[in-house]
């Protein structure tokens, strides 16, 4: 007796439980997904650098230990922040006349800090933005 | 102790050989997966870094609540993504043509790697969702589960998708087939 002809749901669900009837094979239909099958579990031709695993670990270690001074750098920054806070509010609470001259001294530089800060700011984005850009390989 | 767990556990001690290890482990599943998305073989290659980076990075915060691989493809398949939704290079790779692609002459016999040739040219011209689903599952062997935890695709989609997928790479094949009987 000649094989009912399987719908494409049934020919996929015997290819993928290995349940195939054994007269499958008369199906082009069958032949054809068992080729679509084969080809699929073979890998593509895409390939990495052979140092890669070396490479990426040498870069992860790095990364690592730049987040670490990034890390250190910002509490570093609070805790002086803080300290200078209170500095000035113990100064200010011991002496108020010296405070009052040191920040009439910072107003009269009040555009020399902003300026200053800003080109700072400035330098550090465009080298960010060189690196990224121009360099990326340096860029981690 | 189970292999991956002491190895994790090395990594987040600083060993940098654990991690290299880890890193030979899954390459070829990051590879896969970036290579399905994106053309062009420097820009997988830097996907690969970011991926990786990220594994390394992330490390402490996974939970164990998958498997270690099928978290590494799905930081894989969003940051492939996404790199290809950003970089236009990635989008401007130039399509094989289906039917050309694979050259034979006339009256050469197909055979099986004229064949797998002919369908891994067909695959890089599916959809990229399809590819992805196609790649999880048959190449890494992942179930539906795990292909959902990778991709966030609906279970009822995956299965849709490769079913569909596959259907279209059969009928491609089939017109393959049917061309070359009449060269």
């Amino acid at each position: 007796m000649a094989m009912k002809t399987p719908d494409d749901h049934t020919l996929q669900e015997w290819l993928e439980g290995g349940k195939a009837p054994r007269d499958a094979e008369q199906d082009t239909a069958y032949v054809m997904y068992r080729h679509v099958f084969e080809g699929l579990k073979t890998e593509p031709a895409y390939t990495l650098p052979p140092d890669f695993s070396d490479r990426m670990a040498s870069l992860a270690v790095s990364a690592t230990a730049r987040r670490q001074t990034i890390r250190f750098y910002l509490w570093v920054s609070v805790v002086s922040l803080i300290s200078l806070l209170l500095g000035i509010s113990s100064i200010a609470f011991i002496d108020k006349p010296l405070i009052a001259s040191l920040f009439a001294f910072i107003w009269q530089g009040r555009w020399l800090i902003i300026f200053g800060a800003a080109l700072f700011f400035l330098i550090q984005a465009g080298d960010h933005w060189i690196k990224k850009h121009l360099l990326p390989h340096t860029y981690r | 102790m189970d292999p991956e767990i002491n190895l994790i556990n090395k990594i987040l001690h600083g060993d940098r050989q654990a991690f290299k290890v880890l890193v030979e482990q899954h390459q070829k599943l990051v590879l896969h997966m970036a290579g399905r998305i994106l053309d062009d073989p420097q820009d997988r290659e830097d996907v690969c870094q970011e991926v990786f980076l990220k594994v390394h990075r992330h490390l402490p915060s996974f939970n164990h609540a998958s498997k270690l691989s099928t978290w590494i493809a799905a930081i894989a398949y969003r940051t492939a993504i996404n790199y290809r939704k950003k970089n236009k290079r990635a989008r401007q790779a130039i399509p094989i043509k289906p039917d050309t692609a694979v050259d034979l002459s006339a009256g050469q016999q197909l055979d099986r790697s004229d064949i797998q040739r002919y369908l891994h040219q067909q695959i890089e011209t599916l959809p990229i969702h399809y590819k992805t689903v196609l790649t999880l599952f048959h190449l890494e062997e992942m179930n539906y589960a795990e292909i959902v935890a990778v991709t966030g695709m609906p279970e009822g989609t995956v299965k849709n998708y490769l079913f569909r997928a596959r259907k279209l790479l059969k009928d491609k094949l089939e017109h393959f087939f049917t061309k070359e009987e009449w060269r």
